[in-house]
């Protein structure tokens, strides 16, 4: 029995195929990377999508070596994202499940992030901390869902660092050229720290840190300075998290998760705790159709489809509305 | 008498770690001829040293100033012995009794006034305690309520934070006494309105919160409204 899952509801538009026993054969992905300076435009995202959609399935069929008549299921990503790309992704899913009769199987990438770390770092029940463009969010499993313990109250932390570094004019990928500017910071300026209960805030830290900017301090120091302070926010959640929930190991996961000053501080906060730290591994990190396919076979086996006919997008689908019948 | 330890290290014996949480640790201890609970936030070492230490003073400063009001307005809190800012430290009373928690459901009404009395108290002067269970409340030998750990406190005089101290408060009934939970919140309400006039502001403002998306969960469960 073979799956295909497909990711587009961001930047990417990333293909995956798992057999039965979720070995991943295929992880194929394609990213639009926007002009130097933009962020990501929804419609020009999703207009690469479609323009690389057949390609990239191709090659995972081909590097999976089975056809689209092996297939049992396509699972597609059906949110949280940008409704443009959700869309497009969305429209060639239920193409291919009408054209070849296949199931449809409904796939939260939310959800999907946190599975593909669980199962490429073998942790059965570890608090998690999913970190990207698009979300902030330290959760657990509790009685079928997965919980959100604390989260973002504006933007996501991703979302934060690549704003402040292209303001401040760093090239692609903004996370690990504004982490080299810090490490090169040597004094600590003064910026709002807000943690709120478990929930953290960035916007306001974007702003003050980009006035530092405007009135003529080094930029290595106001990129040290934010960082510091938008990671400490971050590992300060985390620890309230570790201590409340009293979960043995922290799973880093996400785009974000590439960031080498966060797992360094995490490192130390899971020594200090005494619980272990794993980090997904870099090719399951950012968005990609691997994530997608494994989520959707432990659905599938599970029995959860959708009528193609009903599998609207869901741009704002939270990830504690989805029931996880597979744990 | 000066602020800092240094000096009477002496007399200041801080023996029996008696709990550790996320951000401090609690010592028992002695402080002259009183027994005395230390409260030590201590260093991070995954923070920078100087926004860790700025971290630690400011917020060793806020908890002590809170509790300091709140024993000015006559709300009963362990009483403040010292602040050691050096070592991010508040040494305070060592407060004898029963937690709330344990002998609850046998005085589940006046438990709940009591604390919606407290605060409606704490709200008046625009302080909000963030971590209302019932395991932050110890009922005194005399009888009377003390509330403990302003570690997660702020002044704040926003209605959000305050609905939030009281869904705190439901969600923590609701988890560990949800058959008493409907006539906990009539008698929390009772006592709450005693010193907040617009407590009716504070409650449609709980309504909104509990039926925000992140508490679906805890809405399907028990329906209080």
């Amino acid at each position: 029995m073979f799956l295909l899952g497909i990711e587009s509801t961001a930047h990417t538009f990333g293909v995956g195929i798992v057999d039965e026993k979720l070995n991943i054969l295929a992880n194929v992905n394609s990213t639009y990377i926007p002009p130097k300076g933009k962020g990501i435009h929804p419609r020009e995202a999703a207009i690469h999508h479609s323009e690389n959609a057949a390609e990239v399935i191709n090659e995972a069929l081909k590097l999976a070596n089975v056809r689209m008549k092996d297939l049992s299921a396509i699972a597609i990503a059906l949110g949280p994202g940008l409704g443009p790309c959700l869309r497009t992704g969305a429209t060639i899913a239920r193409f291919l499940s009408l054209q070849f009769q296949l199931s449809l199987v409904p796939v939260n990438h939310a959800v999907a992030h946190l599975e593909i770390a669980r199962y490429a770092c073998n942790e059965e029940d570890p608090l998690i901390v999913y970190i990207a463009g698009g979300n902030t969010i330290i959760t657990t499993f509790v009685e079928g869902r997965y919980r959100i313990f604390g989260e973002t109250q504006d933007i996501a932390l991703g979302n934060a660092v690549d704003y402040f570094g292209r303001m401040i004019g760093v090239e692609y990928p903004e996370l690990i050229n504004v982490e080299k500017l810090a490490m090169e910071g040597k004094q600590l300026l003064d910026l709002p720290l807000v943690v709120k209960g478990q929930d953290v805030s960035y916007s306001g830290l974007i702003t003050s840190a980009l006035k530092l900017i405007k009135e003529g301090y080094r930029v290595e120091d106001v990129a040290l300075s934010f960082i510091e302070y938008a990671y400490s926010m971050l590992c300060e959640t985390i620890e309230r998290a570790i201590a409340y929930t009293n979960k043995k190991s922290i799973l880093l996961t996400g785009g974000t998760s590439r960031s080498i000053i966060l797992k360094e501080k995490l490192e130390k906060l899971a020594q200090g705790q005494n619980v272990s730290f794993k980090v997904v591994p870099r090719e399951y990190a950012g968005d990609n159709g691997g994530m997608i396919a494994l989520t959707g076979m432990l659905a599938f086996m599970h029995k959860v489809t959708i009528d193609p006919i009903r599998s609207y997008v869901k741009p704002m689908w939270r990830l504690d509305q989805v029931d996880i019948p597979w744990r | 008498m000066e602020i800092g330890s240094s000096r009477y290290t002496l007399e200041i014996i801080k023996d029996k770690l008696i709990k550790k949480g996320a951000e401090a640790e609690i010592w028992q201890g002695r402080w002259f001829d009183l027994q005395a609970i230390f409260k030590v936030r201590v260093p991070k070492l995954w923070r920078h040293p100087i926004l860790d230490s700025k971290i630690r003073s400011i917020r060793t400063i806020k908890e002590a100033k809170i509790m300091y009001y709140s024993l000015e307005e006559n709300v009963r809190v362990p009483y403040l012995y010292d602040v050691d800012l050096e070592n991010s430290t508040i040494i305070m009373e060592y407060v004898d009794g029963t937690i709330l928690k344990e002998i609850f459901p046998k005085k589940h009404k006046e438990f709940s006034f009591e604390i919606g009395r407290i605060l409606s108290k704490l709200h008046s002067i625009n302080i909000v305690h963030g971590d209302v269970t019932l395991s932050n409340f110890i009922m005194l030998n005399d009888g009377k309520i003390c509330t403990i750990d302003f570690g997660l406190s702020e002044f704040s005089n926003r209605v959000e934070d305050k609905g939030i101290d009281i869904h705190l408060f439901l969600r923590n009934i609701e988890s560990s006494f949800s058959s008493l939970s409907k006539e906990s919140f009539e008698y929390f309400m009772k006592g709450y309105s005693i010193f907040m006039k617009n407590h009716g502001e504070i409650l449609n403002k709980l309504k909104e919160i509990r039926r925000r998306g992140r508490y679906i969960a805890e809405r399907r469960r028990v329906k209080i409204f």
